[in-house]
């Protein structure tokens, strides 16, 4: 029985990824429907992961994660993540997507990087 | 089942479950309501919990195989400061691989795996995976401040 739910939006050009309720191994296929370089109608190259609505995670789930988080760098994806929990935060670090996953409080923490570094992006090419 | 090593130590919670995926999350409620009502701090217990699911689901996929039918044991032991988990399984020759090495996953092809042993490496003081006479057990110990008796709701 899959746990977990999934849902897909874009907020102003960010592709947010939200889950609700527990990550582990069984959630493969769900997880991986979610990628946005799959969709030729999604034209993102950010996506944030809305982790507020998760209670579980174990390491299955962990190597979920990995694996979207090495798939999105290889072709060029910026990852976030917020909402997640303090003793998540602790093991998101202690297995190192911390460095690939950006994390931030709520969305509006994130939503304003991501408004910022376009902006740059624009600047800077321009 | 008698996992204790000294007659001072306090049994805090002593079960058996089936080795189906989800019996680690009641492993886990009921780790959680024993070191509430010793007084374990709320991120200390998050920790516990984490440790005992990876801890349960060890059991579950290596010593089990995912069967429903064997039962795994797990015994929570407080010993002076010290807090010991302990999770045991008969359903394996020899106790595997006892660590992933997290080496450069970005560059890795594979599946990700063995995350559980490398969270519960950073979460405790110590911990060790020995295989004897069929009977794999896991421990591990963390060292704990208990800020007294009764229940630390927040």
């Amino acid at each position: 029985m899959c746990d977990l739910t999934v849902k897909t939006r874009s907020q102003d050009g960010m592709w947010v990824i939200t889950l609700v309720g527990e990550l582990t191994s069984q959630d493969r296929e769900t997880i991986y429907g979610t990628v946005p370089w799959l969709s030729p109608d999604i034209v993102t190259q950010t996506v944030a992961f809305d982790m507020s609505g998760l209670s579980y995670i174990n390491s299955a789930g962990i190597a979920l994660l990995i694996r979207f988080a090495r798939e999105a760098q290889q072709r060029g994806y910026e990852l976030f993540a917020y909402g997640v929990s303090t003793h998540y935060q602790k093991v998101f670090r202690i297995v190192g997507l911390t460095g690939y996953i950006e994390l931030f409080a709520d969305e509006y923490g994130a939503l304003e990087t991501f408004r910022r570094r376009r902006v740059h992006a624009r600047e800077q090419s321009e | 089942m008698d996992m204790t090593d000294n007659s001072d130590d306090v049994v805090l919670l002593e079960t058996s479950l089936a080795a189906d995926l989800g019996t680690e999350k009641i492993a886990m409620q009921e780790v959680e309501l024993s070191l509430r009502q010793i007084g374990v701090p709320v991120d200390r217990i998050d920790d516990f919990k984490t440790m005992t699911a990876e801890g349960c689901l060890n059991a579950i996929e290596h010593g089990y195989g995912f069967d429903a039918n064997q039962q795994y044991e797990l015994m929570l032991i407080q010993s002076g400061r010290e807090l010991i988990l302990r999770v045991r399984d008969r359903g394996r020759s020899s106790a595997g691989p006892a660590c992933c090495v997290k080496g450069n996953w970005m560059n890795d092809y594979g599946e990700p795996r063995g995350w559980g042993l490398v969270i519960i490496d950073a979460l405790s003081d110590s911990w060790t995976l020995k295989c004897d006479g069929g009977i794999t057990e896991l421990e591990v110990r963390v060292e704990i401040w208990i800020c007294g008796g009764g229940s630390t709701v927040v």
